[in-house]
């Protein structure tokens, strides 16, 4: 029997129940409902991840959630029955996912003693492990320094990256944005590493990770890394892979059978969701995912059709359907491209189509559902239609004859099975109330209900432009600024677009609800921010204590390093004297200045859009105060004497500036620098070449 | 049937062991005598492991974990036909444990026990796995043996991709006669470069082509010889996707089509629904192109891919199994005798 058991340590497994954001809700408002349990195909994400595991020959697996999911999970999982250990870690201070990874490292009775596999929030994936676990574990026996393995599948969908590996595999560059030009450090000496570099490109990162235990002490020491990826990434931009030797493996899925995606947001939910019913997670297909009780029938199409669902003689059933059990179609109703989940009752006439609808939901008399997600035991009354986009939540009624404009979520203000209502503080800020008066949510009225547990609201929506709203909250010229980047978010949303190129019907779910606090928090927070900064500028603390603090004020109020570049930048500028000196003087005190707080600076303009920022706020103060005018250009040399702003940051405003006007000031001011900049580069290249 | 009450008679050793067979019910590459052997060794326990509890719960451990196994794994036939095999043993031993007079007929020995005790009734259905295992060992050589009644010298045959059994039928062929062989590479998975190489060595003419050539070379051709995947109950074959095509092209120029396969293949199912037995595979084995997939005009698309085609029992000519060549009318006989009625649906 000896081959049936193929290592001897048990492997152990890590999952993430929890996706530590707000980002698939709704329809995932109810407390009791977890972000893990979302349906693919009528069966809950969980259930595949874990079933993926078993494969992978996992014997423990540790569930990570916070503590209001524990047990809904526990009883979930009780249902499964598998055979594998299963493990809570649950807490509910935990912010990040960083935070649990601590305390699962100070848990001596669930720590991993040995290598483990580490599953993130969302991640759906049929690859087998087992080999990429074996390969893990034979590169740890020739060298203790692969503390990680990294899957990274071909097919990007929601976490797309860019990443640079040696011939071994080793990763050397990891970038999860876009819109930033790989840098690759060392590339000068790249002569260093005999072999050649490859460099891949939207890649998807989909979140499955196998872990050395060192790295979750590493974890501990660091305690501003949110997740894994920051770790990488610290890893990488530390230099530290020299130092300590610590080497990251990236491994491709390259195989036609390895899937492996992550569900971070709606649209990436229905992709996955449509993806499975093409096939493409072969040989996990939805007629035969191994442990499902349910026996759907394929046809072709792909249709996957229940024994138990009864279809009406002239209703229509199109292509990529999935009608799940005990599901009833009455006449003349048409369902292309959708999944019906478990116990659905669609009424005669009804037109359903790029939809998802959960279980246990009435459609009465012509309804049209289009595009649309809808929860489970919700109830549509007759000829209401739901448009694109639209989320519509568990338990919510609508009224007959309602037209839900596109990209609306309704959500119910007092859900039955939440403990309260919803946190009115935390969530008015991003809803407007609608109709509470009535039980129903309906806009052109029609009647009232006594059940007074249909108040529902309509969940605001929310433009995908997180950045820009973080942007445009903190900075001084508001106006201005707001504009500027809501135009941006617009062309990022354009761009977006046209490099996923979605169908429409998807791209209009593009949900994401970047939750900034509000803005009187916001305030509180900036104002924070620069206090501790004055504090430090006028006390004259050394710039390494000042980065400190800023740091643990980062960390304490849960804002990222872009916010406190914008509360600190207008206070160094601030402080700029130019009253009754000579030129000269000003220029060497400008120096000195900067010199000393240049360390703080680059700390936290990390970004690429960072220096945009910098010398788009930099421009419109010289705007405003005239007497800085002719140092705009020797300040950007400053900054970039200092490292704080790159060549290429500052090349890029230049055109960009030159876009918008090509007579600017600044812009000639500029000039010389830039094409210095340009040759420098050119010579550089020459020289290398 | 609920899982949760599946477990009372799988004990974990079997767990495991099924686990390990369902593991490698999808490694490739492919082999069914593995799996076959693998099947019966995983009953084998469950078996020795139920026996003291008596022959109808033999049974129905045996008749669940041919459920169990096949669920969710597209190349099942197999082991389900390895489950009927040892199924029909033990209905044999039920019968002549609930009818003692037929069995005592013949001698009229009082010393027969109506319910035979428990350890006879493991012996004997041991020995029929063993039986059963030692027919499997037999598969590849008594099909390779029968091919110098098929493939004469100087003859231009055509198969299409790679299968284990037209490989040992082909090797034992040219070591006594040279002839040529034309090989269509099979598309999904290249398997026909694989046989081309392992045929490399002996003392043929290999050619190697696509598979859309085949028709055109049709005509040049005295006979096909083909693995398959499954023979169904009404004679017809579950072979790899494309093999139709070549079946439709053989028929077309009235060429002969001879299917090798062992007996291990042989299911008591009809190909009702064929489209559930085509086994459609994942649309990247059609566009490799992983940056397409995301675009809204392929997403439109319907990208269909089978792993298996039918061929119609008027197709084929000839099904050579390890008892000897037969035509595929005949496959209800031998399917009498390997199966019990009531197994066919598990």
């Amino acid at each position: 029997m000896a081959a049936y058991s193929t290592n001897d340590g048990t492997l152990k497994a890590v999952l993430f129940a929890d996706f530590f954001s707000e980002k698939l809700r709704p329809p995932c408002t109810d407390e009791t409902f977890c972000e893990a349990l979302v349906p693919i195909a009528n069966v809950s994400l969980l259930q595949y991840q874990l079933e993926a595991l078993l494969q992978a020959e996992v014997k423990e697996c540790v569930i990570i959630c916070r503590e209001h999911l524990r047990e809904t999970l526990k009883k979930f999982v009780q249902t499964l029955n598998f055979d594998m250990k299963l493990l809570f870690l649950t807490s509910s201070q935990w912010v990040v996912a960083g935070d649990a990874l601590r305390e699962l490292d100070s848990r001596g009775d669930l720590r991993p003693q040995s290598d483990f596999i580490l599953i993130f929030p969302g991640a759906f994936f049929t690859v087998n492990l087992a080999g990429v676990v074996k390969e893990h574990l034979a590169r740890r026996e020739r060298s203790k320094s692969w503390v990680l393995t990294s899957c990274l599948g071909q097919r990007s969908i929601s976490c797309s990256c860019d990443i640079a590996r040696l011939e071994n595999g080793q990763v050397i560059q990891y970038s999860n944005d876009r819109k930033d030009k790989m840098i690759i450090s060392g590339i000068m000496t790249m002569t260093e590493y005999s072999s050649g570099v490859e460099i891949f490109s939207g890649l998807e990162d989909c979140g499955i990770d196998i872990c050395a235990p060192e790295v979750l002490v590493e974890f501990r020491e660091n305690f501003d890394y949110d997740n894994i990826r920051d770790f990488i990434r610290g890893k990488i931009d530390g230099g530290e892979g020299e130092l300590l030797g610590n080497q990251i493996y990236g491994h491709i899925l390259s195989g036609s059978a390895d899937f492996a995606c992550r569900i971070t947001d709606m649209e990436s939910y229905f992709y996955v969701c449509f993806a499975f019913i093409h096939r493409w997670s072969y040989p996990w297909t939805v007629e035969r995912f191994p442990f499902r009780t349910t026996q759907y029938e394929y046809r072709r199409g792909p249709k996957y059709i229940t024994s138990s669902c009864y279809l009406a003689r002239s209703s229509y059933i199109g292509r990529c359907t999935v009608l799940g059990e005990n599901t009833r179609i009455d006449e003349n109703a048409v369902i292309v491209h959708s999944i019906i989940g478990d116990n659905v009752t669609i009424g005669p006439k009804c037109h359903i189509e790029d939809s998802v609808i959960w279980s246990n939901s009435v459609l009465k008399c012509n309804v049209t559902v289009v595009g649309a997600l809808i929860a489970d035991n919700v109830i549509l009354n007759d000829d209401c239609v739901i448009s694109e986009g639209c989320i519509v939540d568990s338990f919510v009624v609508v009224n007959a004859k309602t037209h839900v404009a596109q990209y609306s979520r309704i959500v119910l203000q007092r859900h039955p099975y939440r403990k309260d209502t919803i946190d009115e503080n935390s969530l008015f800020g991003k809803m407007e109330s609608f109709n509470l008066e009535s039980n129903l949510f309906h806009r052109n009225e029609t009647t009232t209900q006594d059940d007074s547990m249909h108040h529902c609201i309509l969940w605001q929506e929310e433009r995908r432009n997180s950045e820009a709203d973080e942007e445009s909250s903190i900075d001084e010229l508001e106006e201005t600024e707001r504009k500027e980047s809501e135009s941006n978010a617009m062309d990022e949303d354009n761009r977006e677009a046209a490099e996923v190129d979605m169908a429409p019907d998807l791209l209009s779910l593009k949900s994401s609800s970047s939750l900034s606090p509000p803005t009187t928090e916001r305030k509180l927070i900036r104002q924070e921010i620069r206090d501790t900064f004055q504090r430090a500028l006028e006390e004259q603390h050394p710039p390494e204590t000042a980065v400190l603090e800023l740091n643990a004020l980062k960390l304490a109020l849960d804002v990222t390093s872009s916010h406190i570049l914008r509360v600190i930048f207008p206070l160094l500028l601030d402080k700029l004297d130019i009253q009754g000196h000579t030129q000269q003087q000003v220029t060497q005190q400008w120096i000195l200045f900067f010199r000393h707080w240049s360390g703080v600076l680059t700390k936290f303009c990390a970004h690429s859009l960072d220096g945009m920022w910098l010398l788009k706020y930099w421009k419109e103060y010289c705007e405003r105060l005239p007497n800085y005018r002719k140092y705009f250009s020797f300040l950007v040399q400053l900054l970039y004497d200092c490292d704080v702003l790159s060549e290429d940051c500052i090349i890029e405003w230049v055109s960009d500036e030159d876009k918008a006007n090509a007579q600017s000031v600044f812009k000639q001011q500029l000039m010389p620098f830039v094409q210095w900049l340009q040759e420098a580069e050119e010579t550089s290249s020459e020289n290398e070449a | 049937m609920n899982h949760s009450t599946e477990n009372w008679l799988i004990g974990k050793e079997t767990r495991r062991a099924l686990n390990y067979l369902q593991k490698e019910l999808r490694e490739e590459p492919f082999s069914g005598l593995r799996i076959a052997k693998e099947t019966l060794r995983l009953l084998r326990i469950v078996v020795s492991s139920v026996a003291p509890s008596g022959l109808d719960k033999v049974e129905d451990a045996v008749r669940q974990l041919g459920r169990e196994l096949t669920r969710g794994y597209p190349r099942c036939f197999i082991a389900e036909n390895m489950a009927r095999r040892v199924l029909k043993v033990i209905h044999e031993e039920l019968q002549i444990a609930n009818n003692p007079r037929l069995d005592t007929s013949d001698l009229g020995s009082p010393c027969r026990n109506p319910v035979k005790n428990a350890k006879t009734v493991k012996n004997i259905v041991m020995e029929s796995i063993s039986e059963i295992e030692d027919e499997l060992d037999a598969v590849l050589p008594n099909i390779a043996e029968q091919s110098l009644e098929h493939i004469h010298s100087n003859e231009v045959l055509l198969t299409f991709g790679h299968s284990q059994s037209v490989e040992e039928f082909l090797k034992s062929a040219a070591e006594k006669r040279h002839f040529e062989i034309i090989i269509a590479e099979c598309e999904l998975d290249y398997s026909g470069h694989r046989l081309a190489k392992n045929l490399s060595e002996e003392n043929v003419d290999i050619t190697l082509i696509s598979d859309a050539a085949v028709v055109a070379l049709m005509s040049r051709v005295h006979k096909v010889i083909i693995g398959a995947e499954a023979i169904m109950a009404d004679g017809s074959v579950l072979a790899a996707s494309g093999t139709f095509m070549v079946a439709a092209a053989a028929r077309h120029y009235a060429v002969p089509l001879v299917i090798c396969a062992g007996l291990h293949k042989l299911t008591p199912l009809f190909p009702h629904h064929p489209d559930i037995l085509y086994d459609v595979l994942s649309p990247s084995q059609v566009i490799e192109n992983c940056k397409v997939w995301n675009e809204s005009w392929f997403r439109q698309l319907e990208v269909s891919c089978p792993r298996l085609d039918l061929i119609q029992s008027q197709y084929i000519r000839l099904l050579v199994t390890n008892s000897g060549g037969f035509s595929p009318s005949y496959v209800y006989r031998i399917l009498n005798e390997f199966y019990d009625e009531i197994d066919t649906f598990l």
